[in-house]
């Protein structure tokens, strides 16, 4: 098992898709369920601490490409501490030790000659609140690739269009490209910080809580989104609206924390559909059927 | 425990439902006690209170349609609405073979008898308490007890097998019973109907309780 403690050196990244590590260990299914897509992220008995307190504990699960797959339980169950995993967002914070090896395309992007920032490019992250940069929409959407070493300003412009584009942007702010996008409806924003990880054609995005500061018209619209994303794109989105989960996502993980905040486990882990109609297990039922708490 | 508003509704479209089969427990025993007796009186009381199933049915399905729409039920909450909205629709079925017994009972009770009623009360008498255990069944969320009422069918159907050779018998013999003996062949059917439609109210127990939408009685043809 790998320990490794934020921040790291960074070091030439690995992380290519297609490598031939073999993860060791036998994948984790969820049950009964066919599933022809292959395994993109693979993560072993991974776990969180931050300095002495342990907030996710034995996760081992395989997320499925060109799938959406939701992570759902109660506030301090450990699910935004387990994506951060992902793309090693937990790099960014001092006390925050990971545990255990997470296998994207084969590669585990823990191993310490991994570099986070190329992880980053591979795994794309949205966040809870929309955070455009204080900048113009063209330049909020320009600024990974400029940052990749993409250069030219026609290249940069096809790359703003069809980010802007695929996150269902271009129509509103074609004409807008030079306002700053804090300008922009919640929504629009939000919209456009799925446009900004596009841009740099990552293979996972990750999104955490992508819909909790919008409206319900705003929300459905990056939930059409994310239908139409996942045709390229893999997500793991977390979430507490449980109707979000079961309208967006193909598989569900459903964690609980034996305390607040503290050993949060995955309890059930199987496709959206079954998890929703037939629970395995009764902390899963009682949780989906607000009998929790 | 949170969510009391919806225990109390799934509680009562449960209750609803228990309701509506025990007035079609009746209107069958009632529908069989018409026919024997020749008692018009009851056949039509039958008829016109098929009336208050069938609005039973409808009260049922616009409930459980306001605890999806307003509640958003999930896992077994969802399975049982879903099971009680599919079970008062094979009651309310049941509940109109019910009331064509009673009309049969209305038909015939000018002409004289074909001969004594022995088959068809035992066809009556399986089906009833088929009815009976099944929704105990669902009251016990007791799968396995669904799928051993379905083999109690068997018996209904080799019963019906029974009255419609001998009912053809009779007409063959003798054609004056020909209109007699039919509508003692429609009673028959719709015995053995009731029984199978018994067997759907276990399949949505099964599905209740494990989950599973299984067929139970499969067909032998």
């Amino acid at each position: 098992m790998k320990e490794t403690t934020a921040p790291r050196e960074v070091t030439t990244a690995k992380g290519q898709a297609g490598s031939a590590l073999a993860p060791s260990g036998a994948p984790y299914r969820p049950g009964d369920t066919p599933e022809a897509a292959p395994v993109v992220l693979r993560l072993e008995d991974v776990g969180v601490r931050y300095a002495q307190n342990p907030a996710v504990d034995g996760v081992t699960m395989d997320i499925y490409k060109n799938r959406i797959t939701a992570l759902i339980g109660p506030s301090g169950c450990g699910k935004s501490s387990l994506l951060r995993c992902l793309n090693r967002m937990n790099d960014l914070i001092p006390t925050a030790v990971v545990n255990g090896p997470i296998y994207l395309d084969g590669v585990d992007i823990n191993s310490g000659d991994v570099d986070p920032v190329q992880v980053r490019r591979h795994v794309g992250m949205v966040f809870q609140k929309p955070n455009p940069f204080p900048m113009s929409v063209r330049d909020n959407i320009s600024f990974g690739p400029k940052r990749l070493g993409i250069g030219g300003k026609t290249r940069l412009n096809e790359i703003v269009e069809h980010a802007l584009r695929a996150a269902t942007l271009w129509d509103e702010v074609s004409d807008k490209m030079d306002q700053p996008g804090t300008a922009l409806s919640g929504g629009q924003q939000q919209r456009l910080c799925i446009a900004r990880v596009l841009a740099v054609n990552p293979e996972i995005i990750l999104m955490d809580e992508p819909c909790s500061a919008l409206d319900p018209i705003a929300t459905l619209k990056i939930e059409d989104l994310m239908r139409e994303l996942v045709r390229e794109y893999t997500i793991v989105i977390v979430t507490h609206n449980m109707q979000q989960a079961a309208r967006v996502s193909d598989y569900t993980a459903f964690m609980l924390a034996t305390e607040h905040g503290l050993h949060g486990r995955v309890i059930e882990y199987g496709s959206t559909k079954d998890l929703f109609t037939n629970p395995r297990d009764k902390r899963t039922e009682d949780y989906i059927t607000g009998r929790f708490g | 425990m949170t969510r009391a508003l919806l225990e109390r509704q799934l509680a009562e479209i449960q209750e609803d439902m228990l309701v509506m089969g025990g007035m079609v427990e009746a209107a069958i025993e009632r529908g069989m006690e018409a026919l024997k007796s020749r008692n018009v009186e009851l056949a039509r009381q039958i008829i016109n209170d098929d009336l208050n199933i069938n609005r039973k049915r409808y009260e049922a399905e616009e409930k459980c349609l306001d605890l999806i729409a307003t509640q958003q039920p999930l896992a077994s909450d969802l399975r049982t609405i879903v099971s009680v909205l599919h079970i008062t629709v094979d009651l309310e079925r049941m509940g109109d073979h019910a009331e064509g017994i009673a009309k049969i009972a209305l038909m015939l009770a000018d002409e004289p008898p074909l001969k004594p009623l022995a088959d068809l009360p035992s066809m009556a008498e399986i089906a009833t308490r088929m009815l009976l255990k099944s929704l105990e069944a669902f009251k016990q969320r007791d799968a396995a007890l669904a799928r051993a009422i379905c083999d109690e069918d068997d018996e209904v159907d080799s019963l019906y097998e029974r009255v419609y050779h001998e009912l053809l018998t009779y007409m063959i013999k003798d054609q004056s019973t020909i209109q007699r003996a039919t509508y003692m062949t429609w009673v028959a059917h719709n015995l053995e109907r009731i029984a199978d439609r018994v067997t759907n109210i276990c399949e949505r127990v099964v599905y209740l309780v494990e989950g599973r939408i299984q067929e139970l009685n499969v067909s032998k043809y």
